[in-house]
């Protein structure tokens, strides 16, 4: 399996997640989003020259609100960047090959490289309600969002996986 | 030249220290900055759905916070992590 920058030629017009939402999204928005407005970056997933698995990332930030003293001297003194998952979808057809894992995967060397060349703490992920436990289970912890919740419908729970724990489960 | 009419909005301490920092870094002038970055989310909202864009800031209650610096000074992966990252990068 292939993971690579989505590109303009790439045809995604058959990919099929069983989720209408991340459907749309990916054969619609992802390229506008990544060619057109740089707002996001969608990388896929190749398998036998087929698209089989897509994640869409963006930079972000965590702040505290009215934060105390004594939290603020255990955080550095700016907002905390981190890697922002917004989608991950995997084709029906290849469901149970690993495709998500691998994709998850890729985000995190993303979060790694981003760390290295202009900070990164995280990795942050908008979680759809069925896709919770696929987070949990890797270690994300639910966040209570103030602002920068996600608009999409069901509203995603926001998790957060420290990248020091990425490291370290690779050690 | 364009007619030109006055904007006041209350932002965060941060914004402010971030946009305080980037006119000391460029030289650029804080007007500017305000008015580029307007036109670029109006843009970027009009041609896509909100719910497609993925918000760059994220302000979470002290509770959750305190979550993450914990979490961020006693890193404790879970076995699923491990064995995802044993498969390779």
């Amino acid at each position: 399996m292939e993971i690579r920058a989505l590109a303009k030629a790439d045809d995604r017009s058959a990919f099929r997640s069983g989720d209408p939402d991340l459907d749309a999204f990916f054969q619609k928005y992802a390229g506008q989003n990544q060619f057109k407005h740089h707002v996001g970056a969608t990388y896929v997933a190749i398998e036998e020259g087929s698209i089989c698995g897509y994640v869409t990332v963006a930079p972000a930030d965590i702040e505290g609100d009215d934060l105390p003293a004594a939290l603020r001297r255990r955080l550095p003194a700016y907002p905390l960047p981190v890697l922002r998952i917004g989608r991950l979808a995997t084709d029906v057809a290849t469901r149970g090959l690993g495709v998500g894992k691998a994709l998850l995967r890729y985000a995190f060397a993303l979060a790694r490289e981003m760390r290295d060349k202009y900070g990164c703490v995280g990795v942050l992920v908008d979680a759809k309600p069925g896709a919770v436990d696929f987070y949990a289970k890797y270690g994300f912890v639910a966040l209570d969002v103030v602002e920068g919740q996600s608009d999409a419908r069901p509203q995603p729970l926001v998790m957060f996986l420290p990248l020091a724990e990425i490291e370290s489960a690779r050690s | 030249m364009a007619k030109e009419r006055q904007l006041s909005a209350v932002v965060s301490d941060t914004t402010m220290d971030l946009l305080d920092r980037h006119v000391r870094a460029t030289g650029v002038k804080k007007q500017f900055v305000v008015e580029a970055a307007l036109r670029h989310h109006l843009v970027a909202v009009h041609e896509l759905p909100a719910d497609v864009v993925i918000h760059p800031r994220v302000v979470v209650t002290r509770a959750s916070m305190t979550a993450i610096a914990e979490r961020l000074e006693n890193p404790n992966p879970t076995a699923a992590l491990r064995d995802l990252m044993a498969d390779g990068d």
